[in-house]
């Protein structure tokens, strides 16, 4: 085994977990988030210099991820998302359940960029400079995105909300 | 300041998250990526080599499912070669000494200091790995393999061909690095755009295009590793030379790698596309790999292999 592929292997064993939750957020199925992580990570191997010399590598997959699911987006259309998100709530689902699925329902709908945004800064705990960051974007971006997206999913979450 | 809501939303999403376990095969990974990459790096690498003037076209192969097929004529010289080498060797097979074949990998790349890599292969199925030479025997020691797998189905291909139907073998050899076994067929085809940007720059440049073969493809990437890890036993070398008989684009000629008489195996045309090659040098009588050269010649990597027992390793008497 060369050195390239045991570092690779390294970072896909501390990674793959991370970027597979993320990549079901960005793409609304399980499955296809699957194919998403694996194209991520071979896209990784094939510009592993990159990787090597990126300031964070973990934040370059994030990149590689987002882009990618872009793609996927692109291909499909949102009623699609939207049917997937609403058939995995099972007729005897708890309230708690269809909370959450009414909220991924929301997620999926949102913009791409908006999407992005929600899932690196609150599934990934990223700040807001590191969202601009694999996002390719101000932190003013990010702000905005963030705010309106927000907005968007506020009314499928608590009502006991309290303001920023 | 965190609001409520995004308090919540964070929580919502780890929900939502937190009830699907995820586990990867890395070694499936890692083959898959490597696999890939060879063929990127047979494209881009091609468009920058030796310019011939015609434009040429070789269609697809898809998968092992029966589509074009690249399978050699029986009587072409290099086929005859490799078949004679691969009698040879399994004639001659004798008890082979030790319980493990040690493979020190020397790889040279432009403008970098030697790369060494020590490869452990027990004949029981792990793996042992180091990068440094006095690091083996603390990894066997601590029960450190790393094989989990590690080219097994390559290897195993490999034995199957050396005495059983070659086209079968072919077909396994070419799905062994496939996550799913579904072989070359499960990796997406180029898409269009793609495809016209690298015929458009191949025009300018003058060189050939040629899309992959990819069931050569992934036969040629395979049988190379099956090759390396499986050194030590010559069911796996005559199997290996036995698959690459079937392969088209392999050619075959005599040479010397620093005093040694060898065997060139030349990949080229379907196999990577582009005008790409690959060479692997390997020894004329044992079929033992000794050197791996990339199209220009800019790497090479060498091979130094030995048998040897896993106790001896661990006790550092390997002379290491």
């Amino acid at each position: 085994m060369s050195r390239r592929e045991e570092e690779f292997r390294e970072l896909v064993a501390a990674q793959a977990d991370k970027l597979h939750r993320a990549a079901y957020l960005l793409i609304g199925d399980w499955h296809l988030a699957d194919d998403l992580v694996q194209e991520t990570f071979v896209k990784a191997y094939r510009h592993w210099s990159r990787v090597q010399r990126a300031d964070s590598p973990e934040a370059y997959l994030r990149r590689i991820l987002v882009n990618n699911a872009r793609n996927h987006w692109r291909r499909r259309v949102v009623r699609e998302v939207e049917a997937a998100a609403h058939d995995a709530v099972s007729s005897d689902a708890t309230e708690d359940v269809v909370r959450r699925m009414d909220l991924l329902a929301a997620l999926l709908t949102l913009p791409a960029r908006q999407r992005a945004t929600v899932v690196l800064r609150y599934l990934e705990g990223m700040t807001e400079r590191e969202t601009a960051a694999v996002m390719r974007c101000s932190e003013g971006t990010v702000k905005s995105q963030t705010s309106r997206a927000l907005a968007a999913l506020r009314t499928h979450l608590s009502r006991e909300d309290v303001p920023a | 300041m965190t609001s409520r809501t995004e308090l919540e939303l964070t929580e919502t999403l780890h929900e939502l998250t937190d009830s699907q376990p995820f586990s990867i095969n890395a070694e499936a990974l890692t083959r898959r990526s490597r696999n890939e990459r060879r063929r990127t790096l047979g494209l881009q690498g091609g468009l920058g080599l030796a310019a011939v003037a015609a434009i040429s076209f070789v269609a697809i192969s898809g998968g092992g499912n029966g589509a074009q097929s690249s399978v050699a004529p029986i009587a072409s010289p290099a086929t005859s070669s490799l078949l004679q080498l691969a009698s040879s060797i399994s004639s001659s097979a004798s008890t082979r000494s030790g319980d493990a074949t040690l493979v020190v990998r020397q790889q040279h790349y432009p403008g970098q200091a030697t790369i060494p890599g020590y490869d452990l292969y027990g004949d029981n199925g792990t793996y042992y790995w180091s990068p440094k030479k006095d690091g083996l025997p603390g990894e066997v020691a601590a029960n450190n393999s790393r094989a989990d797998g590690l080219f097994a189905r390559e290897t195993a291909a490999a034995r199957y061909a050396a005495t059983g139907d070659v086209q079968e073998a072919r077909k396994r050899m070419a799905n062994a690095a496939s996550p799913d076994g579904n072989g070359p067929s499960a990796t997406p085809v180029p898409k269009a755009e793609v495809r016209a940007a690298a015929e458009a720059k191949a025009r300018k440049l003058g060189v050939p295009y040629e899309e992959t073969n990819l069931e050569d493809n992934w036969v040629w990437g395979n049988s190379y590793d099956a090759l390396v890890s499986g050194a030590g036993d010559p069911a796996v070398r005559a199997g290996v030379l036995r698959i690459l008989s079937t392969v088209k684009d392999v050619a075959v000629t005599n040479g010397t790698v620093n005093g040694q008489s060898v065997l060139l195996l030349t990949a080229s045309g379907a196999v990577f596309g582009g005008g790409y090659t690959e060479q692997l040098a390997i020894d004329s009588t044992s079929g033992i790999p000794v050197q791996f050269t990339n199209g220009d010649g800019s790497i090479h990597i060498d091979y130094t292999v030995s048998r040897v027992t896993l106790a001896d390793v661990k006790a550092g008497k390997t002379g290491l």
